[in-house]
Order: structure tokens, then C-alpha cells, then sequence
């Protein structure tokens, strides 16, 4: 048994878990913001963009078997090329692992811990990202298929009892903001399923690359549907969170939430399986992080690496910068790095490197071809 | 090597145990906090904040069995602003004052006409603030209302708060109002919000011997004609138009408002008897559907249907009612029916044309005839909704008596 790959319901579950702690992250709650009562309908529309985008990347992905976007590259530009889009991803990861590292920790620290100085909050998630790293991707998918069920059933029990506080007519305007706010610039909010950029890199650590499509849509629609369950519910139950800019929207569900008269306040339940789900989340983007300074550099032990790139998300977590524009400059440069990098970058080099391979192809497909016709005759 | 291994072993659980289970050095027990049960906010002639904090003193256990207790004390605090005032009082007492265990929050109508939004903004930021927190409008200063809100009947100060408010469920005469539904209501431009209105029981009412129709439910709160002076109840609502109080609704109203908003399971009302001139006859009445609510524009105003489906209990029984006969039962739904309709077009009509607010949510039906938020804004459904127009209508489905369904 192969013990460095993963399989298929780990895979589906990497990609879903990294998703859905974005919805327990805020995004829903930004997707509101951005388009008012659609964001359900620009939620549905997102989602099908995502399955369509998934579909595109996959197929492109098909004609390089067990090849990840770092290899593809170095097929189309050489090794400067793989340098130039590894260092990018390195630095996107990292960005992305610092602000939600971040945005927890400053979160638990309003909530809980008001006069723990935040170096010890973040240290919690660095020093449990540090030993996790020291274990193989293969490790770390599955404790996070221990992990996915249980955050899957937090939220779906957080909107299941939230019923109640439903108000059905808050979707209406049914366009929100407008048309161009909920299918133009809300397109940005396609940023949701930024885990589908982890897509890139499955080819060569999955058991079988060939379900690469498959798992990648049934990932991206499980997380379709808890996004759009999630937005939902916070449209239906809560009008003020479009116009507050709370931290952790999902958190102000469950303040609400109460099972009888014995059993209240249960928000510090689900706050406790957040931080599991995050811990386990964060190591996926270090463990990638390492993975792809791996590559770039064929360095024998990584565990130095593990250390140096958790040190640095410390270091930046506690630069002790106003969280408001921390949360503005770098959850924006994040989202628009995401942009540039996957739609932009990445995607065209899956395009150019399909269009040489079938140019290299050409003249063996003619030469198969004549000689066909050559039997023929 | 073992053990060495063995010694490593049990140092390191020790170490693991020592640290674990000793507690943080820095951790706050109940012994270092003092909870509030009640805040009252009210305002002075010089516009000083002033704050009231009815703080529970927990019980020995020699006392009770359990750490909560009916015994409270009140301090009140000038100053500037709510967390400033905390603060103060922080100085002043020996514990650091904690708001997870608050149950009401007490404004006097005072402030509440002034405007609310700066003080609830201020409340929703706190985190040891529950959303279910209730929000009293207080017809007496706050100090006065939350120094005579001690238990009679309740052991525990915090329950006394908790199954107090709660009444409004079987008795219609209030309405439980939350932090978290008042906020939201507050910030929104489709309804407008409420408060249960409170006051103290001052014994001034005068009871009467004389039975009359439709009287139990026309009081507000400090005129209830209940023999027990100095105590608090809460009796009508309070209501708002954004942020500041505009009026106040009766009892009966207020089984008039929650009908309509679909917030009552079961009520008692006294409608003019069919049977007998100058009496009245109880019923017990609940939802027998949801209620059926269109609103239309016609040339820019809203004209509101309401469809009500109730179903209804004989309480009173003598010997004019006969609960088994198809005629009695048709006269009393008939009567039902058509006082019902009168209530509640008047306390619509109330709602609009006095208030100007929006109360019942209309609003939220008209949401739907707008394609986007800049054509709802434009509509500008709060100032439109003073045109109002109402259409009501009431089915009541007299089901039997209560025990008996005619006089024995």
C-alpha cells in the first residue's frame, strides 16, 4: 500500500474542509455584504461558474497525467518558470494562512481571551501546525477525514436551528444591489471557492489521478451547497449582518441558538470544533507550502522548512498592525493574488502547455496517420 | 535504559499534569465576578447617563443548594457612556462587573424617545451580552423600575426575569422583545421595532365592580388594576419608529399586534356576549393557520389585506351559552368575528396614522414587488406607510367550551 498518496474521499475531503473554513470564516458574510438580499442567487451562480472553471482545469489536467502545475510549467518554460509560479504560490499560501491565522486568532481573542496577549493564542495554531507538518500530506488528509464530518455536522445543526429565526421575505429585492452587483462584480465572490486552486497540484499525490475530475466537482458542489446553506441562513435570520462588519458571522448564529432551557449558550461548543476544524485546515496550505519548496528545491529533509515557514506565518500574525487594515489590505490582496494567480497565470499556462503538447504531437499524429494510410492502401 | 525510559515517562505526565490541572494563573472564577441581572439606562435633565445594575449575590451553601439567590443589590453610576460606567462601578465594588448573566436591560421612556441607537449599537458590541436579552421600556425611571423588580413568588432573581417575560406567550399582553430581533428591527427599513413596555404598580387604579366589555386588556403597564402596590408588570408595548419611542400600545392592542405578527399561542379575550346585553363572554383563542397578509400598491399606496384564521375556547359558561347548539356557536363566532375586526382595523389604523410605524412588518410583503434595493429605498416605505389602507378580516372557529359546553 502506497503510503505517501491520498485517496478519494481524503481528496474530496481536503478540498471540501479547505472551503468550508472559509465559510466558517467570514465568507458568507462578505458574499452578503457585496450583494445584499442575491446572494443566495449569486451564490447558485458562483457555483456553477466554480463546476465550470473545475470541468476546464481537469481537462487541461488530463493530458498531463500525475502532473501538477509546477511540472506543467516546467514543461512550458523550463526551470525559471517553475521557480517564478512555485515562489508565487508559496507566497499566496502563506498570505492566505497568515490572514486566517490572523483573523482567529484576533477573533477568539475579542471573544474569549480579552487580556491574553495574542502571541500565545497564535502560538497555539503554529506549534500544532509545526508537529502536524512534521507528518507526510497523506497523514494530515486523513485526520482531516476524521475532522470534515464533524465540522460538516456543526453547521448543518447551526442552520438546521436556526430555522426559527427565518424570515423568508429577506430575499427580497430578489436582485439585491442590482444586476451588475450580483453577476459582475459579485463574481469576485468566486473567491469562496479559492480551494479549488489546491486542484493543481492533486494530480501526482492522488492514488488514482483519473478521478482527479470527478472528486473535484463532487468537492466543490458539496461546498457549493454548504455555501449556499450558509448564506442563506444568515439572509433569512440576521438583515443587520449586511450593514455590521462582524468578525465571524457564523459565530453570531450561534449566539442565537438555544435547545430549551437547559441547554443554552452552546456557542463555545461550536467555537471549540472551529478551532479543531481551522488547526486541521491551516496545516493544508503549510503542507503545500512545503510540498512546493520541495519541489523547487530537492531538498532531502523538509522539516527545517516546516519550521521556517511556520515561524514566518508567526511573524507576520503578530506584527502588531490595526486588525482593520490588516483584514482590508490583506484579505484583498489576498483575494486579488488569487485572481491574477490561478485565472490569470496558471490557467493560461495549462492552455499554452496543452496547445504544445498537441503541437509536438502534430507531426507524430501525421506520421501514425500516413502510415495508417499507407496500410491501407 | 527502561528505567531511565520510565522515570522520563512519569516526570513528563507529572509536568503535563501540574500544568493542566492547576488552572491558568491568570484565570477569573465566580468568586471575582459580579453578575448583573438587570441594567437600566436612563437619562437626567443634563443628559448624564445614568446606569442602574442590579448585581445577584450568590448564596452560601448553607443558605441553598445552589449558588444563585434572590438577593441582589443596586448600584446606580452617572457617567458618560455605558462602558464608562462599568468601569466606574468596576472601582467601586469588589468585583469586576460581568453582563453574560443579564436578563433585561431596562430604558426609561425618557431615553427611549430620545433615540436608542447609540446605547443598543454600544450593547450588540458587547460580547457578554446575550442576544436574548430582553428590552424593557420602563414608564417609571429605570433606577425606580429595577429597585422594585425583586421576586415574590421566585426564589431566584435571574429565573424571576426569565419566566416573567414569558407570560406574554399565554397571556398576549405584552410581547417578548430580544436584544438581538430589537436590533435588527431597529436597522431595518421594511419594519419597525417594539419593546415590552414595564412600570410600576403604583395601587392608584381603581377597581371597579361593574363588568364591562373589552376593559381587562385596555391598560398599559402601571395601571393594571391589580391590588399590590410597588411592584413592577409588564403590560402593553412599547413602540418605536427607528430609533425612538412614539407611543404605546394597551393590552389589547397588543394581542391585536401579535396576531397579526403570528407571535401568540394562546390568549384570553372578553367579547361582547350575543346572548345577553351589557355582558361579555371569554374565549380562549389561537391560531388555527397562519395568518394571510398581502400588500398591494395601488397608485403608490399600500392597501394591506389581512386574513386571520383563529380558533377559539369557551371559557364562560351560564345558562344564555350553549356551546352545542350550530345557532349559539354561529352568533358567537359572528361576534367574535366582527369585535376582532374592529380592534385590530382601529389598532392598524393606530399604527399608521398616529405612529407612523411599522410594526406588524408589512413592509417585508412588499419587498417582493421591488426588483432591486435602490428601487425599495426610493419607495420609501416608512413614510409611505402612514397612507396606509387596511383590509381586515377574521375567521373564528368556535370549537366548544372548556370543560362543559353548556351549564350543567
Amino acid at each position: 500500500m502506497n503510503t505517501e498518496k491520498i485517496g478519494y474521499v481524503e481528496a474530496i475531503a481536503l478540498i471540501t474542509i479547505v472551503m468550508i473554513n472559509k465559510i466558517i470564516l467570514n465568507t458568507p458574510k462578505d458574499i452578503i455584504a457585496n450583494t445584499g438580499s442575491a446572494s443566495w442567487l449569486n451564490v447558485i451562480y458562483i457555483s456553477v461558474i466554480s463546476i465550470i472553471v473545475v470541468c476546464f482545469v481537469t481537462y487541461l489536467l488530463r493530458r498531463f497525467p500525475g502532473n501538477d502545475i509546477l511540472d506543467i510549467s516546467e514543461y512550458l518554460g523550463g526551470k525559471t518558470l517553475k521557480a517564478i509560479i512555485g515562489l508565487a504560490y508559496i507566497i499566496l499560501l502563506l498570505m492566505l494562512t497568515t490572514s486566517i491565522i490572523k483573523n482567529l486568532s484576533e477573533t477568539l481573542r475579542i471573544i474569549y481571551f480579552r487580556t491574553s496577549p495574542i502571541l500565545y493564542i497564535t502560538l497555539f495554531f503554529i506549534v500544532s501546525s509545526i508537529i502536524c507538518n512534521r507528518f507526510p500530506l497523506k497523514v494530515i488528509a486523513k485526520a482531516n477525514l476524521i475532522i470534515a464530518p464533524i465540522i460538516f455536522f456543526s453547521v448543518i445543526i447551526i442552520l438546521a436551528s436556526s430555522i426559527k429565526n427565518f424570515m423568508p421575505q429577506r430575499i427580497f429585492p430578489i436582485l439585491g444591489y442590482g444586476v451588475n452587483e450580483t453577476f459582475f462584480s459579485g463574481l469576485s465572490n468566486i473567491f469562496s471557492f479559492s480551494g479549488i486552486l489546491y486542484l493543481l497540484f492533486l494530480p501526482p499525490l492522488l492514488h488514482n489521478p483519473d478521478k482527479l475530475k470527478r472528486l473535484s466537482v463532487v468537492a466543490v458542489i458539496i461546498s457549493a451547497i454548504y455555501l449556499f446553506l450558509s448564506v442563506t441562513c444568515l439572509l433569512l435570520s440576521l438583515s443587520f449582518t449586511m450593514h455590521s462588519d462582524e468578525s465571524f458571522s457564523l459565530y453570531v448564529l450561534t449566539r442565537n441558538l438555544e435547545y430549551g432551557r437547559f441547554i443554552q449558550r452552546v456557542d463555545a461548543v461550536f467555537i471549540l470544533v472551529w478551532i479543531i476544524a481551522i488547526i486541521s485546515y491551516i496545516n493544508i496550505p503549510v503542507s503545500l507550502c512545503i510540498y512546493i519548496f520541495k519541489k523547487l528545491t530537492n531538498i532531502s529533509d523538509p522539516n527545517s522548512i516546516n519550521y521556517s515557514i511556520n515561524l514566518l506565518i508567526l511573524a507576520v500574525s503578530i506584527i502588531p498592525i490595526e486588525y482593520a487594515i490588516f483584514t482590508n489590505i490583506v484579505s484583498k490582496a489576498v483575494q486579488y493574488s488569487f485572481f491574477v494567480l490561478f485565472f490569470l497565470i496558471s490557467i493560461p499556462i495549462l492552455v499554452i502547455a496543452n496547445l504544445k503538447l498537441n503541437f509536438k504531437n502534430k507531426p507524430r499524429k501525421e506520421q501514425y496517420r500516413n502510415l495508417d494510410n499507407a496500410q491501407k492502401a | 535504559m527502561i528505567t531511565f525510559k520510565k522515570i522520563f515517562l512519569i516526570f513528563c505526565i507529572l509536568i503535563f499534569m501540574l500544568t493542566s490541572l492547576s488552572g491558568c494563573y491568570d484565570a477569573r472564577g465566580i468568586e471575582d465576578l459580579a453578575y448583573v441581572t438587570a441594567l437600566g439606562i436612563d437619562i437626567n435633565d443634563d443628559n448624564v447617563l445614568s446606569l442602574t445594575f442590579q448585581i445577584s449575590i450568590p448564596g452560601t451553601s448553607s443558605e441553598s443548594g445552589s449558588s444563585q439567590s434572590s438577593k441582589t443589590e443596586n448600584t446606580t453610576v452617572q457617567c458618560s457612556s455605558i462602558d464608562s460606567g462599568i468601569s466606574l462601578i468596576n472601582s467601586y465594588i469588589s468585583k469586576q462587573i460581568n453582563l453574560s448573566h443579564c436578563k433585561v436591560i431596562v430604558f426609561s421612556e425618557k431615553i427611549a424617545s430620545k433615540g436608542l441607537n447609540k446605547y443598543i449599537d454600544t450593547l450588540s458590541n458587547n460580547v457578554e451580552i446575550r442576544p436574548d436579552c430582553n428590552i424593557i421600556i420602563s414608564r417609571c425611571p429605570a433606577k425606580d423600575f429595577i429597585e422594585n423588580a425583586t421576586p415574590s413568588i421566585e426564589t431566584l432573581t435571574a429565573r424571576y426575569y426569565e419566566v416573567a417575560l414569558k407570560s406574554s406567550e399565554y397571556t398576549g399582553y405584552t410581547t417578548s422583545t430580544e436584544l438581538a430581533t430589537f436590533v435588527n428591527d431597529v436597522k431595518n427599513s421594511f419594519t419597525q421595532a417594539v419593546a415590552i413596555l414595564g412600570g410600576i404598580n403604583t395601587g392608584d387604579a381603581e377597581l371597579t365592580e361593574e363588568p364591562y366589555v373589552g376593559i381587562d386588556g385596555s391598560y398599559k403597564a402601571n395601571e393594571s388594576p391589580i391590588d399590590d402596590v410597588n411592584s413592577v408588570e409588564t403590560f402593553g408595548t412599547a413602540v418605536f419608529r427607528d430609533d425612538k419611542l412614539v407611543g404605546e400600545l394597551t393590552g389589547l392592542e397588543t394581542i391585536c399586534f401579535l396576531l397579526i405578527y403570528d407571535k401568540i399561542e394562546i390568549c384570553t379575550i372578553s367579547i361582547p356576549s350575543p346572548f345577553k346585553p351589557d355582558s361579555e363572554i371569554d374565549l380562549s383563542i389561537r391560531k388555527s393557520k397562519q395568518p394571510r397578509i398581502n400588500v398591494e400598491l395601488v397608485n403608490g399606496t399600500p392597501y394591506i389585506c389581512v386574513n386571520l384564521f383563529l380558533e377559539a375556547h369557551g371559557l364562560t359558561l351560564n345558562e344564555s351559552v350553549d356551546y352545542t347548539s350550530i345557532n349559539d356557536v354561529g352568533m358567537l363566532e359572528d361576534s367574535a368575528e366582527q369585535y376582532l375586526k374592529i380592534q385590530i382595523t382601529d389598532f392598524l389604523y393606530k399604527t399608521s396614522k398616529e405612529f407612523d410605524s411599522d410594526i406588524c412588518g408589512f413592509g417585508k410583503y412588499a419587498l417582493s414587488k421591488y426588483l432591486t434595493w435602490k428601487d425599495w429605498e426610493d419607495s420609501k416605505w416608512t413614510d409611505n406607510y402612514k397612507n396606509s389602507f387596511f383590509n381586515v378580516n377574521v375567521n373564528v372557529s368556535v370549537i366548544s367550551g372548556s370543560e362543559f359546553d353548556k351549564s350543567p
